[in-house]
């Protein structure tokens, strides 16, 4: 599969001195990808930064490139553990109150606050917001960027499985916001804290 | 659209599971055949079904926001300013990589060269230190700036007319002060010593030859007498105790 990727033939390149490689590379990706960090760290600023380091250790990776999965897998595996460590650190933990827990009760935004919401969209936008991170990332990263299970299984450095089921749960969370009128946003209910944590698909 | 009770009898079961990964192409072709002819009879499941799709467009919505054209620029120029000012390899730490492509934060590396440089003016300062020392002798770095007191002109008393020559309690008391001083302080010694003598008989030191005259001097006094600079000295205030006992030796023997 890599060999037929023209980004990996790009990054191949790249690795044997086309330097315009990259910045087709950078010209293809940068902007996805800055979205895929934005909504993962929520926080514009941040999602520069981390975008910009992502290009920056593809650049100084080049050398020891080797084409073993899409550049696209490569590059946001990369870029998903950067969002990852920057959403551990205490300074982050105000962007996404709930990436531990279950998205219930204050957790969320009242349904009555969605139903008003203006634009649909945002609506969304504000119960993604509110997944559990990895719920978010597989959610997105399959639903909005195209990427097989496979591909989020690396990304994210799980299993499929665990994908699988980390996409459906992100999704239902998401029918649930938007259909249930009058009711908390809500995950299957009955979920400690501990469970979710113990819950290796979280 | 169906009641949520209704649609939450399929929330979170295999089917339910299965219809997502229906719209995310991961069925295999037999199992994806399969649901789509039950979506066909099952109103239910086709009501949650385009539930997801609704999410789903909306998810792909906000990712079809491209981001500006000169944001993304701007951002290139910093990223190309960074390749430029950093070393090859350089990478922040903090974040895991991918162990295809990782690139390993590089320490800095010190110039030997320059530590040396640091440490080298002080190595010889510290030598040379040494050596002054240990050629001064037992008496250290005194030794150097003024010669040993001999035994015998500490134990000969001073003549008392002669003022030209240094007193006993001087030398003595050389071997104790700081010699910066020894050569100010002979001066003003030898004139409280002449006044002591001129002042007061020789028969007026009591038996137990203590001086008087130094007796009635306080250290403060004896020590503008002997002009010493800091009178606040601990360390000279032991000194003028020193001279005192010198000079108990100076003194005559009584008759």
């Amino acid at each position: 599969m890599s060999e037929l990727d023209p980004d990996v033939e790009k990054m191949l390149a790249f690795r044997a001195g086309d330097d315009s490689a990259f910045d087709e590379l950078y010209s293809r990706w940068a902007g996805p990808l800055l979205r895929y960090l934005e909504r993962m760290v929520g926080d514009t600023g941040t999602a520069e930064e981390l975008l910009q380091e992502a290009f920056f250790r593809v650049h100084r990776a080049r050398a020891r490139y080797e084409a073993q999965a899409r550049f696209s897998t490569w590059l946001y595996h990369i870029a998903t553990n950067l969002a990852l460590n920057e959403l551990k650190r205490p300074r982050r933990r105000h962007v996404h109150e709930s990436d531990d827990t279950a998205v219930t009760g204050d957790s969320m935004p009242r349904i009555d606050d969605i139903v008003d919401s203006r634009r649909r969209g945002a609506a969304v936008e504000r119960l993604l917001d509110g997944l559990p991170e990895r719920q978010r990332m597989a959610l997105w990263l399959a639903a909005a960027e195209g990427h097989s299970y496979a591909e989020v299984a690396t990304i994210l450095d799980t299993t499929e499985k665990s994908v699988k089921a980390l996409v459906h749960r992100g999704r239902s969370a998401l029918v649930a916001g938007l259909g249930a009128a009058g009711a908390v946003v809500a995950l299957p209910r009955g979920r400690s804290r501990a469970a979710n944590a113990a819950d290796p698909t979280r | 659209m169906k009641p949520d009770d209704e649609l939450a009898r399929e929330t979170g079961t295999e089917i339910d599971v299965s219809l997502s990964a229906l719209l995310d192409g991961e069925l295999d072709a037999t199992s994806a055949a399969e649901l789509r002819a039950r979506l066909v009879v099952d109103p239910v499941l086709a009501e949650r079904t385009a539930r997801f799709g609704e999410v789903d467009g909306q998810i792909r919505g906000l990712a079809a926001e491209a981001p500006d054209a000169d944001r993304l620029a701007r951002l290139r120029a910093a990223l190309q300013i960074r390749l430029d000012a950093e070393p090859d390899g350089a990478a922040r730490e903090g974040g895991t990589d991918s162990s295809r492509g990782r690139a390993p934060v590089p320490r800095p590396r010190r110039d030997r060269r320059s530590w040396l440089r640091t440490v080298a003016p002080y190595a010889a300062l510290l030598a040379a230190g040494l050596a002054l020392y240990f050629l001064g002798g037992s008496r250290g770095f005194r030794g150097l700036l003024r010669p040993e007191p001999r035994i015998a002109e500490i134990a000969s008393p001073a003549p008392l007319d002669g003022p030209a020559s240094p007193a006993p309690v001087r030398d003595a008391g050389s071997a104790v002060l700081e010699s910066g001083r020894t050569a100010r302080s002979t001066a003003a010694d030898t004139e409280v010593r002449a006044r002591s003598r001129a002042d007061v008989a020789p028969d007026s030191i009591d038996a137990s030859g203590e001086d008087p005259v130094l007796d009635s001097l306080s250290d403060e006094e004896l020590a503008v007498a002997l002009q010493l600079d800091v009178l606040a000295d601990l360390d000279e205030i032991e000194n003028l105790e020193v001279l005192e006992l010198l000079a108990q030796l100076d003194a005559p023997e009584p008759l």
